[in-house]
């Protein structure tokens, strides 16, 4: 490699074992009212409806809220065996304390880099 | 890849409906079939009884906030009026062929026993069969008259709005689904909402994912909400056409968009001017 190329080179890296983890990018909304969670409350909300809809055994894999953003956007991150498991839950959660409630599952993917952007909700501009 | 759609909207008051769709359009999908619910098909009683009236089918009014949404996408959602009718027994069928049961798009049938589902599935004309899969089912389904239904191009509905809503009906939904999809294999299954509130929906790609809960493979349940049900729709559109390969159309009657059908029919000598402009270059005048 010349000097010059050496300035700008990157690392490449191709993995091709299974991924070991998922996240998915989420929000919950309540029925007609915005969304007051902070990060524990949403974890334990994630948690119940693991364990409603799987059981004890079923929720047994840890899931990690990696991030909460100020919109109510919450990363969450599973190991990838249990992610069709947790995504399932999720689609079928209906009411929490009493209140109808849904998380609106945004994005997945298996790597993180990923979610930084969303072509599904890509504005054009000009049609705008 | 053919668009989402959900089958089954159950039909309340238009501001409900209203919100149900914006929702709906929001989440990605492009067909909705709101749903009539028909729980006696007995026409004309013994004098004096009440006959049972069916409302024809009405479109929903889009709110000013909904079309703005479609006109940002560029996509074109088509409403679906359906009808659903409880078949109880095997009498009072013949009213499945009556002209207010046809003027709806896509007709159901939800059997209660053996002998309405031996019926359903063997004879007849109806798009969807749907089982009450919040109950246990009170009879076995049987693989060679699921064999049968499929075969002439019918499809088995499964609900997933009551088991948003209680856990109960999620706890026999999830069993009467995967009884369903073992024995018809995975073929010929939609997945549609069943909705009476907006919040009760799911996004087409939640659902391609709890396909895979209902005992679906991966593409089979990505089918159950996009190209199954549009070949439901198909089937709906071959019903009215009875037995036939080909249809007619009036060529007054063809919508602005198959205009061009005609215009390719027609000899270049009778298509006004553009044929000039393509003659002048001496290059093409071979071609045409």
């Amino acid at each position: 490699m010349t000097g010059d190329s050496e300035k700008h080179s990157y690392l490449r890296q191709v993995d091709k074992s299974p991924a070991p983890y998922f996240y998915i990018k989420t929000s919950l909304e309540y029925e007609g009212r915005g969304l007051e969670t902070d990060s524990l409350q949403l974890k334990h909300v994630i948690m119940q409806s693991m364990t409603e809809v799987f059981g004890q055994v079923g929720a047994s894999d840890t899931v990690d809220v990696l991030k909460l953003s100020a919109s109510g956007e919450a990363l969450l991150r599973v190991p990838s065996r249990s992610f069709v498991k947790l995504w399932g839950a999720l689609t079928l959660f209906g009411k929490y304390n009493g209140l109808p409630c849904v998380f609106r599952v945004q994005q997945v993917s298996s790597s993180l880099m990923s979610l930084s952007c969303n072509s599904r909700t890509w504005d054009i501009p000009a049609m705008s | 890849m053919a668009a989402f759609a959900d089958l089954h909207v159950a039909s309340t008051d238009q501001q409900v409906l209203q919100d149900v769709f914006q929702t709906a359009i929001k989440l990605g999908f492009d067909w909705l079939a709101v749903n009539t619910f028909l729980t006696d098909l007995k026409g004309k009683g013994k004098k004096g009884q009440q006959q049972n009236q069916i409302c024809q089918p009405e479109p929903v009014e889009l709110t000013d906030q909904t079309r703005q949404l479609l006109k940002v996408e560029g996509r074109k959602v088509r409403q679906i009026s359906r009808l659903t009718a409880l078949l109880d027994d095997t009498t009072n069928t013949h009213k499945l062929v009556s002209p207010e049961v046809q003027a709806f798009d896509l007709l159901a049938v939800q059997p209660t026993n053996e002998a309405a589902f031996k019926l359903a599935c063997c004879t007849l004309e109806v798009d969807i069969i749907v089982l009450n899969m919040t109950e246990k089912l009170s009879f076995y389904i049987k693989r060679p008259l699921v064999n049968l239904a499929i075969e002439r191009g019918m499809h088995f509905e499964i609900l997933y709005s009551p088991a948003v809503r209680d856990s109960t009906f999620r706890q026999n939904t999830i069993s009467n689904a995967l009884q369903l999809t073992s024995v018809c294999k995975g073929k010929n299954v939609i997945v549609s909402s069943g909705c009476e509130k907006a919040i009760e929906l799911r996004g087409p790609y939640d659902l391609s994912n709890l396909g895979l809960l209902f005992g679906l493979s991966s593409p089979q349940s990505k089918n159950a909400v996009s190209k199954n049900c549009r070949a439901v729709l198909k089937h709906a559109e071959a019903r009215k056409m009875m037995k036939s390969v080909v249809g007619v159309v009036k060529s007054s009657q063809l919508s602005p968009g198959d205009q061009w059908i005609l215009d390719s029919k027609r000899p270049l000598s009778a298509l006004p001017q553009t044929t000039q402009e393509i003659e002048q270059p001496p290059a093409k005048k071979g071609k045409t």
